[in-house]
């Protein structure tokens, strides 16, 4: 395998730089007050108000009435996470941070411009991005597609924003692969739903940057609760990256997001996320691929914040010869849990999955891989290899294994793997003998450990999961 | 399932009273797993109301007699009887606890179950056997044969060994009912300091049956638990075997083979619940599914906080032969210390061509070379227990299950 010395170079040099920034970096808070708020709680006249304020379609406003009711009706899982901590009351549903949205970055209102700056989201956009959308609370406060992509057909925008530009083409994607009625948590979504992006790339358009969207939470006990959906029409490419942060509070926030994605024969989209929530946020997103015949789906995931995660992104493998990835790392820091996995379907022959989960818990952190493997009656010769690793760090860690996988087809082949461990005695020795202290030689197992996911992130993402890992760990004093 | 406090009054009123009482509110207790509410806690093997019904209400209960005190003990249909006679108690649960009190009190009763069927028959059983080896006791061998042609049968055993012996068990519970029928038993067994125990276990009842077995060892320090288990009949099964290793050191080592063929559903459940220091736990279960069957492998590795410097491994692999079947597998790791190793792994898909062409290459015919691939890879599990009943009934039953795969 041919090694990039040029971006390990760079890589280690962005370490550097940021080794002295520390995590509540992100965990900062600014003084921007919504300019509308629904105010707390959540009836009927919440989400007709928020459909009104958006001057939405009346099919979208009768969806989400219809989501209100599902929502209502559907009890609070109770076999994961203990999550009597949503203050479902206390809530804020949606928070509109300024009057206008738009595509030129002066005209972003100061104290949200700044705090993206913070961030890194304009130099990000410049350096790396074919496009970019930044969303504040509930809404998109800024969106940029550059000029060649646009040219070529892609649309890339707020949701909101294309309910109202091409509402025939959100109609025919929206809650269709991740319909309200599959959780409690994506019906909510359903009735609330403000912001997240709608990225259409045409038929034959490879987009060779990335495009990302970057999700600030900035109010206290809020909820944000964007929809992306994601269409790589036949034979596109596209790579699109989400980044998360919330400062932290005494209170707690809620996030449950929808992303839908598409991928069509032929095309091929990766999904890169790196959720980095404060550890006063509940996370509990929905997101589901449906893969067509001849295309490919990645997902690579870093949930790395949050107080409660549960995510399981799921790739449903509808024609022939589809494929997915998933490549998932966890870090369960002091006092929470991350309830985390991935699902794969498959639906149709000659189909092949792999997913690839490995979780650190540091403290008391609790980390739980929950998958679930399916094989249908008809996807012949389909393959899937599903391979979960836990490291633990301290002795009060714990980890906790859990998939599921149904076999329906004799000609199918599978195989599931797991691990737990932690840094062992003789690894340490073998790396102290050759002249590295203890800090650094648990810091090089640590980052070995997740070699094969953290060699799949772009390399921005991947400097700042490794910074934010040395930080969560170097608070033990185990890791310099 | 509504008269049941009544039931009990009546007809379970013995020492167990207290015992049965607490087990069946634990029973309520637990509800019917949906598979909606979570895929990883759904109830695999579906048991209708009218089966629980059968197994509460056992019109033909009677208690259980002494065909032969010297040679074997009858416990309503099951036969045991032994090589060695030194000190060893054998009767059925009732005399026992009469003889025992305070050992049924203290340790016994203390141990209650898991699982909603197992709940159940901890609190419907008849009767059963009941073994105490006392300590220092060698070579001792056990042999227990069930069959019962019965529609109903509730059936609660304990085996409890002493420090320092060796105990060879081999249970065969048979059937020929030509009617439904429901079997439900427990098998706890009591594992002393330092003892060993091989428990070699076959199941082969007729296709009319429900059976419902839950075998579960409580091991002291450095005690070692081998099991052998082989099920094969029964229209619904759910074989739950599971170690509780409280001592220091203790060992837990378990080789499985299910076949299903025809409807058969099979959950198979081998589990570790690791408390001692230093304990070691592997689990390996092996299964071939044809026909219209369904066979679930689940099992856990539990490692407690306490328990540090421990092992755990879990291995599943079924071979899926045809159209109609599938096979589920649902390995666990729950680990809450970190100065532990522990490993799952599990695999599922057809005989492999590539084994198949090496095989016809060397002028096999195909029919014989799916034979023998299937008997390797099945009768691995059991050779190791020695025992001539188990590995002769896994070849016969790889065969018949390609026989009828061919057809």
């Amino acid at each position: 395998m041919e090694i990039d010395f040029k971006r390990d170079e760079e890589m280690e040099k962005l370490v550097q730089d940021l080794k002295s920034v520390k995590r509540s970096e992100f965990e900062f808070h600014d003084a921007n007050k919504p300019v509308y708020s629904t105010g707390k709680g959540l009836t009927r006249e919440t989400v007709e108000e928020i459909s009104e304020i958006k001057k939405e379609p009346d099919w979208m406003r009768r969806l989400r009435l219809k989501a209100l009711e599902i929502f209502m009706s559907k009890p609070v899982p109770t076999w994961g996470p203990d999550l009597s901590g949503i203050d479902w009351e206390n809530t804020s549903y949606y928070n509109r941070p300024g009057e206008s949205k738009t595509n030129n970055w002066e005209e972003v209102p100061d104290e949200i411009k700044e705090t993206f700056q913070k961030l890194g989201v304009p130099e990000m956009e410049q350096k790396f991005l074919a496009g970019s959308v930044a969303q504040y609370d509930s809404e998109g406060v800024y969106h940029n597609l550059k000029k060649v992509w646009e040219d070529k057909g892609v649309v890339f925008m707020d949701l909101d924003s294309a309910v109202q530009k091409y509402p025939d083409l959100v109609k025919d994607y929206y809650c269709r692969a991740v319909p309200v009625t599959d959780n409690k948590f994506a019906a909510l979504n359903g009735a609330v739903w403000s912001g997240g992006s709608f990225l259409y790339v045409p038929k034959g358009v490879q987009i060779d940057m990335p495009l990302q969207t970057y999700f600030r939470m900035n109010g206290e006990a809020t909820g944000q609760f964007e929809h992306t959906i994601v269409v790589a029409d036949e034979g596109s490419k596209v790579h699109y990256i989400e980044g998360c942060t919330a400062p932290r509070y005494d209170k707690n926030s809620l996030h449950s997001a929808i992303v839908e994605i598409y991928v069509k024969r032929n095309a091929k989209a990766r999904y890169t996320s790196v959720q980095n929530w404060s550890k006063s946020v509940y996370n509990m997103p929905t997101k589901r691929a449906w893969v067509d015949e001849n295309a490919q789906m990645e997902w690579v995931g870093g949930s790395l914040g949050s107080k409660i995660t549960m995510l399981y992104p799921s790739s449903y493998l509808r024609g022939p010869y589809a494929s997915a990835s998933n490549l998932n790392i966890a870090l369960a820091g002091a006092g929470t849990f991350k309830d985390t996995g991935a699902k794969a379907l498959h639906l149709a022959p000659h189909t092949t999955s792999r997913i690839v989960a490995k979780s650190i818990s540091i403290e008391d952190g609790k980390a739980i891989y929950r998958g679930l493997l399916r094989m249908n009656k008809g996807a012949v010769h389909s393959k899937s290899k599903v391979q979960c690793d836990a490291l633990l760090i301290n002795d009060e860690s714990s980890s906790f294994t859990y998939p599921h996988d149904e076999i329906y087809e004799p000609t199918a082949t599978f195989s599931h793997e797991a691990s737990v461990g932690r840094i062992g005695t003789e690894e340490l020795t073998y790396l102290r003998s050759r002249g590295l202290s203890e800090d650094e030689a648990s810091s090089m197992i640590v980052l070995g450990f997740l070699d094969d996911v953290m060699k799949e992130i772009p390399m921005e993402f991947a400097v700042e999961m490794n910074r934010l890992i040395k930080l969560e760990m170097g608070k033990l004093g185990a890791v310099g | 399932m509504e008269q049941i406090s009544e039931t009990l009054k009546t007809k379970f009123n013995d020492a167990a009273y207290d015992y049965r009482v607490n087990v069946f509110r634990s029973f309520l207790q637990s509800p019917v797993r949906d598979y909606k509410e979570s895929p990883t806690t759904k109830e695999y093997v579906d048991l209708t109301g009218e089966e629980l019904d059968t197994l509460l209400y056992n019109d033909d209960f009677t208690s259980g007699s002494f065909s032969d005190p010297d040679a074997h003990i009858t416990v309503l249909d099951s036969t045991v009887s032994w090589k060695e006679t030194a000190g060893i108690r054998i009767s059925d649960m009732k005399t026992a606890m009469e003889e025992f009190p305070d050992l049924f009190g203290q340790t016994i009763f203390k141990v209650t179950g898991n699982d909603r069927s197992e709940y159940l028959i901890n609190a419907t059983w008849e009767n059963g056997y009941f073994v105490n080896v006392p300590e220092n006791t060698r070579n001792v061998r056990l042999v227990i044969s069930e069959k019962s042609e019965r529609k109903s049968l509730s059936l609660k055993s304990v085996i409890v060994v002493g420090d320092d012996c060796t105990v060879d068990i081999t249970e065969k519970c048979l059937s020929d009912a030509s009617e439904k029928a429901v079997h439900g038993k427990t098998v706890y067994i009591f594992i002393g300091k330092r003892s060993k125990v091989n428990f070699n276990y076959l199941q082969q009842k007729s296709r009319e049956v429900v059976d419902l077995t839950f075998i579960k060892s409580v091991l002291e320090d450095y005690a070692e638990f081998k099991i052998f288990h082989v099920n094969s009949g029964g229209s619904k099964v759910i074989f739950a075997n599971e170690s509780i290793m409280n001592g220091e050191g203790s060992d837990f080592r378990t080789q499985g083979v299910s076949f299903t063929d025809g409807s058969q559903a099979m959950d198979i459940r081998d589990s570790s619940f690791q408390l001692g220091k230093g304990t070691y736990a592997d689990i390996q279960v092996r299964g071939a599914v044809s026909g219209n069957s369904v066979t679930m492998h689940r099992g856990n590795i539990d490692i407690e906080e306490e328990s540090i410097q421990s092992n755990g491994f879990y291995d599943s692999k079924i071979l899926l032969l045809s159209e109609g079947g599938y096979a589920n597998s649902k390995p666990g790791l729950i680990i809450k210390n970190n100065n532990t190793k522990s490993k799952h792994g599990s695999a599922i898909s057809n005989i492999d061509e590539d084994q198949i062409l090496y095989l016809r290459s060397r002028g096999i015919d195909r029919e014989t070379a799916e034979s023998m691939i299937m008997d390797g890879f099945l009768s691995v599990s059991v050779e190791k227990s020695g025992n001539k009943l188990l590995m002769e009934k896994v070849h016969e039953f790889a065969e018949a299950v390609i026989a009828n795969d061919r057809q």
